[in-house]
């Protein structure tokens, strides 16, 4: 995908991942979050989780280049999501621009199961290097 | 719920071990992350830390601070000011900053972020909650 092609307010095309057992299992033990409210309630996925997974389908959707860096992140959990659940994502640009010799780009998106609320809301910030 | 002036910070050691497995999680294999070699080649001088990785340390604060009400109604905006190298100590933080009414219920808002232990602030931001008001 041409990423320079990318304008505010374009939509790129919906995502579905499921945060099966073994994903948020792995999830949790790489971020070595060991918060009692999993041990109480195993079927919680850590709200981070999908969040997390939605960075890798935009890396896959835009091919976003070697070197690219993270640089603003916003979150809003309004519901929590169970293990297992099917969930589908959707998300907007909301800016891109040169800045300082990088791109700018922002993005943002939505995670809910399917015909449900929105779960987890967010906007990324990358800077992603310019050739 | 009682609430915090200063929220119990959450203490790691980020190891070149975790990057990689939390590569694995996240699907996120950057070589910024995970290349040696190519890490040499940036600003950096070598790998760094992915972002969302240690936010979670920040989640993970917020989650024992106040367990459901994060997961059911918490917020954060952040900055990633500076990076952390495998290697470094990273330590959380969150200061209480405002407390107000909010649909019957109140929103907490926390300064939050992460320091290394050179003390340089590597995530800067707020992190907000909703609970349940204290009824006297």
């Amino acid at each position: 995908m041409d990423i320079a092609a990318l304008t505010a307010g374009q939509t790129l095309p919906r995502v579905s991942f499921t945060l099966d057992r073994d994903t948020v299992e792995s999830y949790r033990q790489a971020v070595e979050d060991s918060s009692p409210v999993y041990a109480e309630e195993p079927g919680l996925v850590p709200p981070m989780a999908p969040a997390a997974l939605v960075i890798r389908e935009l890396l896959r959707a835009l091919s976003l280049p070697p070197g690219t860096i993270h640089s603003g992140q916003e979150l809003i959990f309004s519901s929590s999501l169970p293990v297992g659940a099917q969930v589908i994502c959707d998300t907007t640009i909301s800016q891109n621009g040169i800045r300082g010799g990088w791109r700018l780009l922002s993005v943002e998106f939505s995670i809910s199961q399917e015909d449900g609320p929105v779960c987890v809301a967010g906007r990324s910030t990358l800077l992603i290097p310019e050739e | 719920m009682s609430i915090a002036s200063n929220l119990p910070q959450i203490e790691k050691v980020v190891t070149q071990d975790q990057v990689g497995l939390y590569a694995d999680a996240s699907g996120d294999h950057n070589p910024i992350h995970l290349d040696a070699g190519f890490a040499a080649g940036t600003s950096f001088g070598r790998t760094i830390a992915h972002g969302m990785l240690v936010l979670a340390f920040i989640s993970e604060m917020m989650t024992r601070a106040f367990g459901r009400h994060w997961l059911n109604g918490g917020g954060i905006k952040v900055r990633f000011k500076a990076p952390v190298y495998p290697g470094d100590k990273v330590i959380t933080f969150g200061t209480l900053k405002d407390v107000k009414p909010h649909n019957e219920m109140q929103l907490v808002t926390y300064t939050v972020g992460c320091r290394t232990g050179y003390d340089t602030g590597v995530i800067v931001g707020e992190a907000w909650v909703t609970l349940p008001l204290i009824r006297e």
